[in-house]
C-alpha cells in the first residue's frame, strides 16, 4: 500500500453562487471539483456529482434533450452535463479554450443547443466569448480586461450579458456581440457584484461603498439607475427573487437586506444558510469552517474523536474527519462579531491557542484581541467538560496571564487530579497552572491558579513539550534547551551544543522506548539530545516548519519549507519516509498526528496507526495515510484497492 | 405488555451501519432520527396511517439504489442511508434521511403484518410476515417472491451477507437457501421466540457465526453456521441481567469479538471472547455500563437512566444513547475492562427543558455561569498561605527535616546518657597511638556505634586511621565498618 495525500474536507463551497432547483427542494453547491446537491429542508446531501478533474468555475440548471439537466464547467474547459433526475452523465465535451475563469450558461428555448458565455485567460488578457458547447465553436465578445477583479452575469430570459469591472460596466446583447455599450462611473467607486433580472432588462450592481444600483434602459445611451443605499461596507452579493419583484443584498456587515423591488444566500462563513421568506434560518449546510487563521493547530479530542481547530472568529470547531462532517462550533469568546466600519478595521477577539487534556475533560484556550492603538486584550480560559450536562463549562478565566501574547499552551499528558498546564509567553517567562482549591465568600471551589513562573537568563522562550509520562517538560530558551520538573518548577538541565546552535522553535519528547530522547529544531537544523548522557546524538540541517510527534508510536514528522514530508524516529537520523512531491501546491499551516480507527494494532505501519492531518493555506484539510480504499464496509485490512485519491477518481 | 415492549425495542431501534445515526419508532408511531456523533436530534417523521397501521420494524439500508443500471463503485461518500420500514398492513416504506421524507412505498397484495426485516445488499429485502417469508426488490419496487417458512410466526430474520442464505427464527432457527427455498439446517436452544439475529464473521478464515437473543431468555446464544460445522447447539452463550434488546459487535484486530448488549432495564453488558470452538460454560460480562442521575437530595434518591442503545466506535470506545423516548443523549465512553461496573452520573433527562430553537445553527454556547473564577495576573498566583503543594517526593516535610538535623535523636525514655559513639575515644587513641584504646574502639562490634563513630569523625581522620593502624584485626574491622558507612 503506498502513501498518498487524502482529501479530508475543507475548501470553499461558496466560490460559485449556489443554485436552487426549480421546485426549491434541493440546492446545489460547487465544492472543488464536484457538485453537491443538498435537500433544503434537512440540509443533508442527496447526491454528489463527480466527473470533473479540476476545479469547477460555473454550473447551472438547463434544459437539454427535453430533460432537466445540470451543467458544469471546470477551469480546464471540460463541460459535463448530468440529468437532474437520474444523476447520469449524458454529455462530456472539451471546450476549445483552457484557463477558463467563469462559465455562464445561456438559457435557450431550443432543446438541443447548449450555449454559454465564458471568460478565459489568454496571454495575460481576459477575453470573453460565447461558445456553443456541442459544436465547440467560439464567438468572441468585444470586452478585454487585464488582471482585475470582475463579475459576470447572464440574463435568464433576455439574451444579454453584463460584466462589471472596477468602475465600468458593460452590457452586451448576445445576438449582437460585436457592439458592447459600456458605462463608466465617476469617482473611485468600484463594483463588487452584479446580477441580471430574471425577465426584464434590468441589472443590479453592488459597489464597495455599500450602494446597490438598479440599472434600467441598459441598451440606451441615456440609461438610468436608482440607488439603494443601506450598507456601509462593500456589498458582497446581490440577487433577484425568482419572480423578480424583490431583491436581496448582503454585505460585509453579515447582514442580509431584503429590498422591495424569496431565494437567499448568505456567504459569510463557508456555510449555506437557507432562510424562509420570514427570514428565519431554516437549514444550515456547513462544511469545515474556514477560519482566518489556524494558530491553535489541530488537536484531537478523544471524547468525540474529532479534530479541534480554529473556526469562525472566536469559535472553536469540532470536525469529524471520519465522515467529513462538522460536529459543532463552540463559542469561546462569547462576543458578537463586530464588523469593520468603512474607514477602520475592527479587531475581533481571536482564539490563538487551544489545548485539550489527555482524557478530554479540560479545554484551555487563549484568546487575544490585538489593538495597536489602545490596550490589547489577552485571556486564558479553562473549560471543564461537564459530563452530566454533556457540555463545556467555564471554570477559570485569567486576564493577562502573560504580559505579552502566549505562544504555546499545553496540558501535562496525565489523567490524574493534579493536572498541570503550561503557558509559554512572549514575555520570556513560562507559567505553570494547577487546579487548586480556592475559598470564596460562599464556598470552596476548584480553580486554576498559577503556581510557578520560570525564566532562564532573560532569554526569549519558544516551544514546549512534555515527556510521555508528564514528569518532565522541555522548553527552548533561544538557543538553549532546558528541561524542567513541572511538579516543582525546578530546572533539571540546560543543553546547548557549542557548534550546532540555533534559535529553537520546535521541541518534542520521544515516546515509549525513546522517551529519553528530545528532539529540538530551529529554522535550519534538527537535532536530537539524549537526556541520560546529556549529549547531542545527531543533528541534520533541514528547514523545519512543522515538527509533530505521533502520540501512539515513536515516529515523528517534519514538514520543511520546501514542502517535503519526512518521517523519522528519534533514535536514528535515517528517515523512514521522505517525500518531496506529496505536498505540491499549498503551504501547510498546521499538522498533527491523529489516531486512526485501528490505532490499537501495534503491528501496523506508521501511516496506518495514526494519520498525519495537515491544513493548508487554501483552507483544505488533508490526511497523509495509506491510499484510501473506496469501500466503506471493508475498513479493516483494506489492502489492494488501488484507486487514486478519491476526488481525482475518473467516473 | 412487558414482552410487547421488548419485542418492539429490538426491531424498532437501530444504529446505522457507520454508527452515525440512531433511528427508532416511538410508541406513538413516529420515526425519530438522532445524529449520534454531534449528539443532536435530527428528524421526526410521522408516516401516514401511523395509528391504524403503525410501523413495526426498521432497518438501515444504503441509499445507492438510484444507480441501478450502472455498476457504480461504492464510494465512501457521505450520502445518508435510507431506512426501510415495515408496517402492520404489509407495506414497505423507504424513508430517505437526506430528503427528510418517504422515498417510495411498496405495497404487497396481502395485508399480513411485517414482523421483521433484513437486507444484505441495497436491493433485496427479506421480511417475515406471520409464517411467510417475503422477498422484496427495491430496484423494481415490488414483492418478488414469497414462501411459507413453517407453522410458527417468524419473529426474526437475517440475510447473510454475500450468500443466498437467510436465517429465520421463531423458537427454532432455520437456515434457508433462498434459491431452492429449502431448510438447510435447524438450530435449537431458545425457550421462547427469538427476537433478533446478528451475523458475525470474526476472522479472515471465513468462519461465520450468528448471535441470537430471545424475548424470554436472559442470555445471548452464539451459533456456528460455517460450512464445515454441523452443530445444532449454540457454541457459546452469554449471561446477563435481563432480556437483551440490541447488541453491537466489534471485532478487534487480534480476532477476538467484543460485544455490547443493551438489556431491557437499561444497562449495557460488555463481553470479550474469541469465538473458537465450543464453550461449555456460559460467559459472564467483562464489565457493565450503567447511567444514573443524582438529584443531590439524598443518597437514596439515585434514579437510573435507561440506556437505549450502544454501538462500538472502536475497540475501546462505545457510543451509548441514554435518556427517555423524548430526550436522548449520545456520548462516547472509553471502556475500562478492569472495573466490574462503570457507573456514569448524568443529568436526569426529565429535568432537561426542551427548547425548540427556531433558528438552526451549529454554534453552541458553553455554560458560563456564576461559578466562574475571574482572575487577573495578581490574583492568579498562589498566595503565601496556600503554598505550593504537591511537590512530590523531592520535598521533605519540616518535621522530617528537623529529625534529620538532629543526628543523634535524644532518647527520651532512658534518663541515663548512653554512649553511642566512640569518636572521642578513637581520636584520642589515634593521637596517643595507644593500642589498647584503639583496640577497645575498633573491636567494638555494635554496628550503630561504629556508624555513629564514623559519622562523627572527620574524613581525614578516618583516612589516617586507615594508614596509622597497622594492627590486622583493627584494620579488618575498620574496613568492614568503613564499607558499612559507605553503603
Amino acid at each position: 500500500m503506498d502513501i498518498a495525500l487524502n482529501f479530508k474536507g475543507g475548501g470553499s463551497i461558496i466560490s460559485c453562487r449556489p443554485l436552487f432547483s426549480e421546485d426549491g427542494e434541493s440546492i446545489s453547491v460547487c465544492w472543488k471539483n464536484s457538485l453537491l446537491q443538498y435537500n433544503t429542508k434537512t440540509g443533508i446531501i442527496i447526491h454528489e456529482y463527480k466527473g470533473l478533474k479540476d476545479k469547477i468555475v460555473g454550473f447551472k440548471y438547463c434544459n437539454y434533450d427535453s430533460y432537466k439537466c445540470l451543467i458544469a464547467c471546470s477551469e480546464t474547459g471540460k463541460v459535463v452535463v448530468w440529468k437532474a433526475i437520474t444523476h447520469y452523465k449524458i454529455l462530456e465535451k472539451q471546450l476549445p479554450v483552457r484557463n477558463i475563469e467563469t462559465f455562464n450558461v445561456i438559457p435557450s428555448t431550443k432543446e438541443d443547443t447548449l450555449q454559454a458565455v465564458i471568460s478565459y485567460k489568454n496571454c495575460g488578457d481576459l477575453l470573453f466569448a460565447k461558445v456553443d458547447v456541442k459544436e465547440r465553436t467560439l464567438f468572441k465578445i468585444d470586452i478585454i480586461l487585464k488582471n482585475q477583479k470582475y463579475f459576470v452575469d447572464v440574463s435568464q430570459n433576455r439574451d444579454y450579458v453584463t460584466v462589471a469591472c472596477n468602475n465600468k460596466v458593460w452590457f452586451a446583447r448576445l445576438n449582437d456581440i460585436r457592439q458592447v455599450p459600456r458605462h463608466k462611473m465617476h469617482g473611485s467607486r468600484t463594483f463588487t457584484c452584479i446580477a441580471c433580472h430574471p425577465s426584464e432588462e434590468l441589472v443590479l450592481t453592488g459597489d464597495n461603498t455599500g450602494r446597490v444600483l438598479v440599472w434600467q434602459n441598459i441598451f440606451n445611451r441615456n440609461r438610468t439607475w436608482a440607488v439603494y443605499h443601506w450598507h456601509t461596507l462593500p456589498v458582497r452579493t446581490v440577487c433577484f427573487s425568482t419572480a423578480g419583484s424583490h431583491f436581496y443584498s448582503g454585505g460585509e456587515e453579515c447582514v442580509l437586506v431584503k429590498w422591495n423591488l424569496d431565494n437567499i444566500h448568505d456567504k459569510i462563513d463557508n456555510a449555506l444558510r437557507i432562510f424562509d421568506s420570514r427570514l428565519y434560518q431554516t437549514t444550515l449546510i456547513q462544511h469545515l469552517v474556514l477560519g482566518k487563521q489556524y494558530d491553535s493547530g489541530i488537536l484531537y479530542d478523544p471524547r468525540t474523536k474529532a479534530l479541534v481547530m480554529n473556526g469562525n472568529e472566536g469559535q472553536v470547531q469540532f470536525y469529524s474527519p471520519s465522515n467529513m462532517s462538522l460536529l459543532y462550533n463552540v463559542d469561546i469568546v462569547g462576543q458578537n462579531k463586530i464588523t469593520n466600519e468603512r474607514d477602520c478595521t475592527i479587531q475581533n477577539t481571536e482564539i490563538r491557542k487551544t489545548a485539550i487534556s489527555k482524557n478530554g475533560s479540560w479545554l484551555a484556550t487563549v484568546e487575544e484581541r490585538p489593538d495597536q492603538e489602545y490596550h490589547s486584550e489577552l485571556r486564558l480560559k479553562f473549560w471543564k467538560f461537564n459530563s452530566e450536562k454533556q457540555t463545556f463549562e467555564l471554570n477559570t478565566s485569567v486576564e493577562y496571564p502573560h504580559e505579552k501574547s502566549v505562544n504555546s499552551l499545553l496540558f501535562q499528558p496525565t489523567v490524574g487530579d493534579d493536572l498541570h498546564c503550561v503557558t509559554v509567553g512572549d514575555d520570556k517567562k513560562f507559567k505553570i497552572w494547577q487546579l487548586s482549591e480556592i475559598t470564596t465568600v460562599n464556598k470552596k471551589d476548584m480553580a486554576w491558579k498559577c503556581y510557578g513562573v520560570g525564566f532562564f537568563r532573560n532569554l526569549p522562550c519558544l516551544g514546549i513539550s512534555f515527556s510521555g509520562d508528564g514528569s518532565l517538560m522541555a522548553i527552548g530558551f533561544d538557543e538553549i534547551l532546558t528541561v524542567w520538573m513541572p511538579d516543582t518548577c525546578q530546572l533539571k538541565c540546560s543543553l546547548i551544543h557549542p557548534y550546532h546552535k540555533e534559535k529553537l522553535r520546535h521541541i518534542q519528547f520521544g515516546n515509549s522506548n525513546q522517551c529519553h530522547l528530545l528532539v529540538a529544531a530551529g529554522e535550519n537544523q534538527l537535532s536530537v539530545w539524549n537526556l541520560l548522557t546529556l549529549c547531542m546524538i545527531w543533528t541534520v540541517p533541514v528547514n523545519v516548519t512543522q515538527l509533530v510527534a505521533d502520540p501512539l508510536s515513536t515516529y515523528m514528522a517534519v514538514l520543511t519549507r520546501y514542502k517535503e514530508v519526512i518521517i523519522f524516529s528519534p533514535i536514528s537520523e535515517e528517515p523512514i519516509y521522505l517525500s518531496s512531491d506529496l505536498l505540491k501546491k499549498d503551504e501547510v499551516l498546521s499538522a498533527a498526528f491523529i489516531p486512526s480507527k485501528n490505532s490499537n494494532d501495534t503491528r501496523l505501519k506508521w501511516y496506518e496507526r495514526s494519520h498525519l492531518y495537515i491544513i493548508t493555506s487554501n483552507n483544505e484539510l488533508y490526511c497523509i495515510s495509506g491510499r484510501e480504499s473506496t469501500t466503506g464496509r471493508t475498513r479493516r485490512f483494506c489492502v489492494g484497492d488501488q484507486i487514486s485519491v478519491w476526488y481525482d477518481d475518473p467516473e | 405488555m412487558c414482552l410487547m415492549d421488548v419485542m418492539m425495542a429490538s426491531h424498532t431501534s437501530q444504529f446505522s451501519e457507520d454508527g452515525k445515526y440512531f433511528a427508532c419508532i416511538s410508541v406513538d408511531g413516529k420515526l425519530k432520527i438522532w445524529d449520534t456523533i454531534s449528539n443532536s436530534f435530527e428528524q421526526e417523521f410521522t408516516p401516514d396511517f401511523h395509528l391504524t397501521s403503525p410501523c413495526t420494524c426498521l432497518h438501515f439500508i444504503s441509499s445507492e439504489t438510484a444507480n441501478k443500471k450502472k455498476k457504480r463503485r461504492k464510494s465512501e461518500s457521505n450520502l445518508c442511508p435510507n431506512i426501510v420500514l415495515g408496517t402492520t398492513s404489509g407495506q414497505l416504506l423507504i424513508y430517505s434521511i437526506s430528503k427528510g421524507n418517504l422515498e417510495y412505498t411498496i405495497i404487497s397484495d396481502t395485508s399480513l403484518q411485517v414482523n421483521c426485516l433484513s437486507s444484505a445488499n441495497q436491493n433485496i429485502v427479506y421480511t417475515g410476515c406471520e409464517q411467510n417469508i417475503f422477498v422484496w426488490s427495491l430496484h423494481n419496487r415490488k414483492l418478488v417472491d414469497k414462501w411459507k417458512g413453517g407453522n410458527e410466526k417468524i419473529t426474526a430474520i437475517l440475510a447473510i451477507p454475500n450468500t443466498d442464505k437467510i436465517l429465520t427464527a421463531s423458537k427454532n432457527i432455520k437456515l434457508w437457501d433462498t434459491q431452492l427455498k429449502q431448510v438447510l439446517r435447524t438450530f435449537t436452544g431458545h425457550s421462547s421466540d427469538v427476537m433478533f439475529l446478528y451475523y458475525i464473521s470474526p476472522n479472515s478464515r471465513g468462519d461465520s457465526y450468528f448471535v441470537t437473543g430471545s424475548k424470554g431468555d436472559r442470555l445471548l446464544n452464539c451459533w456456528n453456521i460455517s460450512e464445515n460445522s454441523s452443530n445444532k447447539n449454540a457454541v457459546a452463550s452469554f449471561l446477563m441481567e435481563d432480556i437483551v434488546q440490541n447488541i453491537s459487535v466489534n471485532i478487534a484486530a487480534d480476532g477476538s469479538t467484543n460485544m455490547a448488549a443493551t438489556v431491557r432495564n437499561g444497562i449495557v453488558h460488555l463481553y470479550r471472547h474469541t469465538l473458537n470452538g465450543k464453550c461449555n460454560k456460559p460467559l459472564k460480562p467483562k464489565t457493565t455500563v450503567q447511567v444514573v442521575s443524582d438529584t443531590g437530595v439524598s443518597n437514596e434518591l439515585v434514579t437510573p437512566i435507561k440506556i437505549v442503545g450502544a454501538v462500538y466506535r472502536d475497540d475501546e470506545a462505545l457510543c451509548i444513547g441514554h435518556g427517555t423516548d423524548v430526550v436522548l443523549t449520545f456520548e462516547n465512553i472509553i471502556l475500562n475492562y478492569n472495573k466490574k461496573i462503570q457507573l456514569l452520573l448524568r443529568k436526569d433527562p426529565r429535568t432537561v427543558s426542551l427548547s425548540k430553537e427556531e433558528q438552526v445553527s451549529k454554534v453552541y454556547t458553553p455554560i458560563v455561569n456564576d461559578d466562574v473564577h475571574y482572575l487577573i495576573a495578581q490574583t492568579s498566583t498562589f498566595t503565601s498561605t496556600t503554598k505550593r503543594k504537591n511537590v512530590g517526593q523531592v520535598e521533605v516535610p519540616m518535621e522530617k527535616r528537623l529529625e534529620n538535623l538532629m543526628l543523634n535523636k535524644p532518647d527520651g525514655s532512658s534518663k541515663v546518657p548512653r554512649v553511642d559513639n566512640m569518636a572521642q575515644l578513637l581520636v584520642q587513641g589515634l593521637h596517643s597511638k595507644d593500642k589498647s584504646i584503639l583496640r577497645s574502639v575498633l573491636w567494638k562490634r555494635d554496628e550503630t556505634v561504629i556508624r555513629n563513630t564514623i559519622k562523627k569523625v572527620a574524613h581525614p581522620v578516618t583516612c589516617s586511621v586507615n594508614s596509622g593502624t597497622g594492627d590486622i584485626y583493627s584494620r579488618k574491622n575498620f574496613i568492614v565498618s568503613y564499607r558499612l558507612f559507605m553503603a
